[in-house]
């Protein structure tokens, strides 16, 4: 343009003032704005028109940045916007042109001109940006990626009569969820779910770290207990998280050889557990998630492995996908999903599928992540039946051990569930069978309550009644002749004794509370 | 469970080992009667190798312990621990019959009556 000066001005920032540069190069220095909507250039910008002027100076639109400090005097000038379609790229101004007092309609048409092939570049170079900016995206989420494949264990794993097996989807290439098994030195299994908050390569390093960090403390849970461990990992984790991070995981130690598990839950839904007819809600205490404070307690709940041969821990995502209703999985689908199941080895299977198809036309997905437990030990029988002789007396008793061991009872509450039996089995081998009887059926049966044991003995001699228990029933005495001790030991140990008669057959039921 | 019995200068110790139970009770007291009728000054039971301790074998103990009384003879029980000291206390023979954790304790104790 014949003129004393050109300019252009682009949206800079968020705030979108305008930044000019300009063939004056102090203003350039100068780094002059025209706040968002000021200005000739400002209603251009917005108005997406031309605007030619003969007197700048004495038009009411005008204005002057204060940081302008140059010593242009402006008198004619035209602005054009710098169009892509209807989006406006910025404005470009012409001022006080060499061959007269104000710019022609050619040199306007001339400069709009000039300007249309200035909006081609910026586009361009906007395009360039972008791709750049992608190409960095797309290395940055392939890393997140790598490393967050390479700090997850095997999908599936047999630990002796235990089976892991793990459904894991995270929403974008790089997701904050993540699941994790170890097994100790002394043959417990610690496994669990984790959802990092955020997304992209922090939430992969923050991920790196938790899982880094919990193989490299798994060992401690010999010595010390879910609730300890989770208190210490979280310590650790406070350590080395920024603030304002955290992971919430939910930790299940299972020890096969106790035939305990410990839950700790901390910041995800709680468990599932399939006792053999249904699934149900694990009952466990809720903790705050972990890298937040190291001063957060954690609690866990203490179970019998054989409340359930399957177990399933599950980060957010599986219940939070909302189908195109609007409806979430867990309002009813995840609930149905559970009730068509057998507790067969296929279940994850079936659970996934129902969850895709529910999720099929989901708008938004979380990353989900399912763990799940399967016992495979074979359950001990819950009844013995036997020829009662004091030389079949500690087949009972080994049968009650083998009970107890596979729910997982304490070695001192088994000790006294064998020594109850033991007394009233050898009483009916005293008392009830005579020494001439032939027939000496007996048998015994065990049952587990959520709060109790319950052991039901028959036999088919002549048992005694609850009135006749009470009268016998004999604090111990060094006076006299030992009798009764029997019933008192059975009377002390269990809390609840029931003596009847059914249809030629005595039955004695014994209960007692795990409290 | 085949009692062994050991004789010392000073006493006489029936070792018991694994279950005494209602299929043991026979061969037990069959040994502590013995011991009666050989008139022994101090006799000990060690409990130390057993697992399991039911009623008819307390009652044993509970019948050489009425025969130590009138006869003057010095009793204790020794070793009970675990479940058979769960078994113990249910039927409460601790508040009667001396008992010392180990066998050299009763066999080194001066007067045995004192141990309850």
């Amino acid at each position: 343009m014949d003129c004393e000066v050109c300019s252009i001005l682009l949206p800079d920032g968020p705030s979108e003032d305008l930044l000019i540069r300009s063939t004056l190069d102090p203003i350039n220095v100068m780094e002059v704005r025209v706040p968002k909507g000021k200005g000739i250039a400002g209603e251009v910008y917005s108005t997406k028109t031309v605007v030619n002027i003969e007197d700048a100076l004495h038009d009411p639109r005008h204005f002057r940045p204060a940081s302008d400090k140059s010593d242009l005097v402006t008198r004619a000038m035209v602005t054009i916007p710098l169009l892509d379609g209807d989006r406006c790229l910025g404005v470009m101004q012409a001022i006080n042109p060499n061959h007269g007092a104000a710019f022609t309609t050619q040199d306007v048409e001339m400069f709009e001109i000039f300007g249309s092939l200035i909006a081609v570049t910026l586009m361009r170079l906007e395009s360039q940006k972008k791709a750049i900016l992608e190409a960095e995206n797309r290395q940055q989420l392939s890393l997140a990626t790598e490393i967050q494949n390479s700090f997850l264990p095997a999908p599936q794993v047999r630990l002796g009569e235990v089976s892991v097996e793990t459904f894991y989807e995270p929403a974008s290439e790089v997701g904050g969820d993540f699941y994790f098994w170890h097994q100790i030195d002394d043959g417990k299994i610690l496994l669990g779910v984790g959802d990092v908050c955020g997304k992209g390569l922090a939430a992969a390093l923050d991920m790196a770290r938790g899982t880094t960090l919990i193989a490299s403390t798994a060992h401690l849970c010999v010595s010390m207990n879910l609730a300890e461990w989770m208190a210490t990992l979280n310590k650790r984790l406070c350590g080395v998280m920024k603030a304002g991070r955290f992971i919430a995981i939910n930790a299940m130690l299972v020890c096969p050889k106790m035939r305990r598990v410990w839950l700790c839950c901390a910041g995800l839904p709680g468990a599932q557990v399939f006792d053999g007819k249904v699934w149900k809600e694990v009952v466990a205490p809720g903790n705050a998630p972990l890298g937040i404070s190291c001063a957060a307690r954690y609690e866990a709940a203490n179970l019998p492995f054989s409340a359930g041969r399957q177990w399933m821990l599950y980060t957010d995502g599986i219940l939070e996908v909302q189908n195109s209703a609007g409806e979430y999985f867990e309002d009813h689908a995840f609930a149905a999903a559970l009730q068509h199941s057998n507790g067969d080895d296929g279940f994850l299977n079936h659970l996934v599928e129902q969850w895709r198809t529910f999720a099929q036309d989901s708008s938004y997905q979380d990353d989900a992540t399912v763990l799940m437990i399967t016992d495979h030990s074979p359950p001990p029988p819950d009844e013995i039946a036997l020829t009662c002789h004091p030389d079949t007396l500690r087949l009972v008793r080994e049968f009650i051990e083998a009970w107890s061991a596979y729910h997982g009872l304490a070695d001192e509450f088994t000790g006294l569930l064998v020594l109850g039996c033991d007394e009233v089995m050898s009483n009916i081998c005293k008392y009830a069978y005579c020494s001439t009887s032939t027939g000496r059926a007996a048998s015994c049966r065990m049952e587990s309550g959520p709060d109790s044991v319950r052991i039901l003995i028959e036999h088919f001699g002549s048992g005694i009644t609850n009135e006749d228990f009470q009268k016998l029933v004999a604090p111990p005495s060094i006076d006299r002749r030992i009798g009764g001790l029997g019933l008192h030991v059975i009377s002390e140990i269990f809390d609840r004794v029931d003596f009847r008669r059914e249809e030629g057959r005595s039955a004695i039921e014994l209960v007692k509370s795990l409290q | 469970m085949k009692p062994t019995v050991r004789t010392y200068p000073n006493a006489v110790v029936i070792e018991l080992e694994g279950d005494a139970d209602l299929a043991t009770v026979p061969e037990f007291q069959k040994v502590v009667r013995e011991q009666m009728k050989a008139g022994v000054k101090r006799l000990i039971i060690d409990f130390s190798k057993v697992t399991f301790v039911n009623t008819p074998v307390w009652a044993v103990v509970v019948e050489y312990f009425q025969h130590a009384s009138s006869a003057g003879t010095e009793f204790a029980l020794t070793g009970i621990q675990g479940r058979v000291d769960a078994s113990f206390k249910i039927v409460r023979l601790g508040d009667f019959i001396s008992h010392l954790p180990t066998v050299e304790a009763a066999l080194n104790a001066v007067d045995l009556t004192s141990k309850r």
